[in-house]
């Protein structure tokens, strides 16, 4: 039986109900439900995550200059994400193209947060899980277990994130929820005094993150059978790409490759996203499932991310990176890598690209320049897409003849994903939990599967991956039979 | 060289004195000490023995600013101390904080100790009493005077920062 058909079940047997709740180091909240029978059969897994739509309301009608200051506070992860992504939309509604100064300041503060996201990701969160096992104790299963076993491996981290939010820090004045991009540019000039705070630490960041990207390989290539076939789902890829295929974070047009590598869409300007990308609402989960139109909602889901902006672009313009990227696509036959964990490996590469670049960007001899505002013939509509930390994410604004936004449209990265992550946890649910007594370890799996992804579910939620999870199995009636409960000390205990 | 002492090599903390204010200031009175901070700001941002440090809330990453410092001071709002305020030393604590959405200071010496294998800095907790937390509230009238009363307070820290002062201004 294929692990598809485990989105719905078709069962006429008595089935019970698991959910996990909340999915544990993942930013925000989420659950995973399963519906299994009597012999433990998993006959459904689906993964239901609240989304932020509020906030497309929200937006409407305030001013359009409010806006991309507004939007960070959809994240506290990711604000520069929205930030730079609403900018690059209301530029367009003022008709403008940026200065050279302030898109490389821009270029710069998007590097420095996904290279903060990373480290985030990799080190604090999914680490613990490839260093000491997916079902190992839950109670050193954490950054704080990863600095008492590794602290190596902990301070690299620690330090690399914490660079990334210097970098923020510099030219937005603050680590979270600064400004610095608005519409039409830049508002702050980068000092020389930050340019050299910025340059003194940068050759340790480039070893660590070679460093990490080695960590990375090493881990995935270790047990390599087990960590590729580990949530293996065949799928499509989409990211932004610059000329000629350049791995590209902050612009560029879009790329659609198939589960083979073949290129099935290329060069599309991204302003057309609408034509090329429909939503589908299903009547179980709040998030919606977007789909290439031209494919249907079948066959035209896709992944984002680190993985499809690694398995998609032609090249890397920086060197350490395109060895590192070479050496990926060469494991994988120069093929697209498939495997659920290979995203782990993927997003280390990105993060030796934004320290290489974050260099050659504060070398550049005119990122000090003031000239960060520009003039243009105001439109009524924008839209801004940027390759977030988590994959493609896009804003799309209307706004009318007061200044005012009369329509706000948001695909953040982790929808794209949506249907890629139930496929995952539905394949690991399928080929780890099928039969079995469900434990703390066993469902770890599904978490693992799920924080490969990095999914940005909401903000503030938890930090260290200790968060209390309820485990119910229920009866399909509701009726409780069994509950497992994991403290915020990590310990668990069977309630009933 | 490893990468504990590539971390102290890198650090910010040529430092000797570090606040470490926390808190959100769209949330009432946890906006406290972010108030606090702009006001520290306006009058020491000049001092170069002094790190000045605001955020929403305490991270593992933060041990990388109390590093190499001689003393900490962090400041907080509360809302179970005594009005106007409380400054009290901190232990070091190896236990995770309960809900874990963000480090309490003890933990965060803790982790210091666990990762930099090292003491941590003396370190010592302003908790300014506040009442309303709720999401797009300004300042309470009550936290605004405790906030007053906290910023003669810091000054007086910062005039003098030596362990053996801060240690007998305890229980004012």
């Amino acid at each position: 039986m294929s692990y598809k058909s485990l989105e719905t079940a078709n069962s006429d047997k008595p089935l019970r109900r698991i959910a996990i709740e909340p999915v544990s180091r993942v930013e925000g909240h989420g659950k995973v439900t399963l519906l299994v029978d009597e012999n433990n059969q998993v006959e459904q897994a689906r993964l239901h995550i609240v989304e932020f739509r509020g906030f497309e309301k929200f937006i409407q009608g305030r001013p359009y200059w409010e806006v991309p200051t507004m939007v960070q506070r959809l994240c506290g992860i990711c604000p520069v994400s929205h930030l730079l992504a609403a900018s690059k939309a209301m530029d367009e509604v003022l008709g403008i193209t940026i200065t050279p100064t302030a898109e490389k300041l821009r270029r710069l503060l998007h590097l420095g947060q996904v290279m903060q996201s990373h480290a985030l990701n990799f080190f604090h969160l999914s680490s613990p899980d490839l260093l000491f096992g997916f079902d190992s104790d839950v109670a050193k299963r954490n950054i704080i277990g990863v600095a008492e076993k590794y602290p190596d491996i902990a301070l690299m981290g620690i330090g690399l994130r914490k660079y990334g939010q210097q970098v923020i820090e510099h030219i937005c004045g603050k680590r979270v929820h600064g400004t610095g991009s608005v519409p039409g540019g830049m508002n702050k000039a980068l000092s020389d005094q930050s340019r050299q705070a910025l340059l003194e630490p940068i050759d340790q960041m480039v070893t660590w993150s070679l460093q990490a990207v080695n960590l990375a390989r090493d881990l995935y290539t270790t047990d390599a059978d087990r960590h590729e076939n580990f949530g293996l789902i065949e799928s499509q890829f989409m990211s932004i790409n610059g000329k000629n295929g350049v791995f590209d974070l902050y612009h560029g047009d879009l790329r659609v490759t198939d589960a083979q590598g073949a290129i099935i869409l290329d060069g599309v300007d991204y302003r057309n996203y609408h034509q090329l990308i429909h939503e589908q609402v299903k009547p179980w989960t709040y998030m919606k499932f977007p789909y290439l139109v031209a494919q249907g909602t079948e066959q035209g889901w896709y992944r984002v991310g680190p993985l499809a902006r690694i398995n998609n672009c032609s090249f890397i313009s920086t060197p350490l990176a395109e060895h590192a990227r070479v050496e990926f696509k060469s494991f994988h036959g120069n093929k697209p890598a498939q495997g659920t964990l290979a995203f782990h490996w993927a997003r280390m590469i990105e993060m030796l690209h934004c320290v290489e670049e974050i260099k050659n960007l504060l070398l550049s001899p005119d990122i000090l320049n003031t000239d960060l505002m520009a003039t243009g013939q105001r439109t009524g509509e924008g839209i801004g897409v940027i390759e977030a930390p988590r994959g493609t994410l896009i804003h799309h604004y209307q706004v009318d003849d007061d200044d005012l936004v009369t329509m706000a449209n948001l695909i953040v990265s982790t929808t794209h994903n949506n249907q890629a992550m139930n496929e995952s946890i539905r394949q690991v649910a399928q080929h780890y939990l099928n039969g079995k007594t469900l434990t703390e370890g066993l469902l770890n799996h599904i978490e693992v599967a799920i924080r490969a992804y990095d999914p940005c579910l909401s903000c503030a939620t938890h930090a260290l991956g200790k968060m209390p999870l309820r485990l119910e199995l229920c009866q399909a009636d509701g009726t409780l039979i069994e509950v497992l409960h994991k403290n915020s000390d990590g310990k668990v205990s069977r309630l009933s | 060289m490893t990468n504990i002492d590539l971390i102290a090599k890198n650090s910010t903390a040529a430092f000797k004195v570090v606040v470490l204010c926390y808190g959100n200031p769209s949330r009432g009175d946890d906006a406290l000490a972010p108030s606090l901070y702009e006001h520290l700001v306006e009058l020491f941002a000049e001092r170069e023995d002094l790190l000045l440090v605001n955020d929403f809330q305490l991270q593992i990453e933060h041990i990388l600013d109390i590093s190499q410092a001689d003393l900490v001071l962090f400041i907080d709002a509360h809302s179970h101390c005594g009005a106007p305020f409380e400054f009290t030393p901190l232990q070091i604590s190896h236990q995770l904080s309960h809900t874990s959405h963000a480090l309490s200071p003890s933990h965060l010496l803790g982790f210091y100790q666990q990762s930099l294998g090292t003491l941590p800095p003396p370190a010592f907790i302003l908790a300014i009493k506040g009442e309303s937390f709720e999401l797009g509230e300004s300042l309470s009238a009550s936290a605004q005077q405790n906030l007053t009363k906290a910023q003669t307070f810091v000054f007086k820290l910062l005039s003098d920062c030596q362990l053996s002062i801060w240690k007998s201004l305890i229980k004012e």
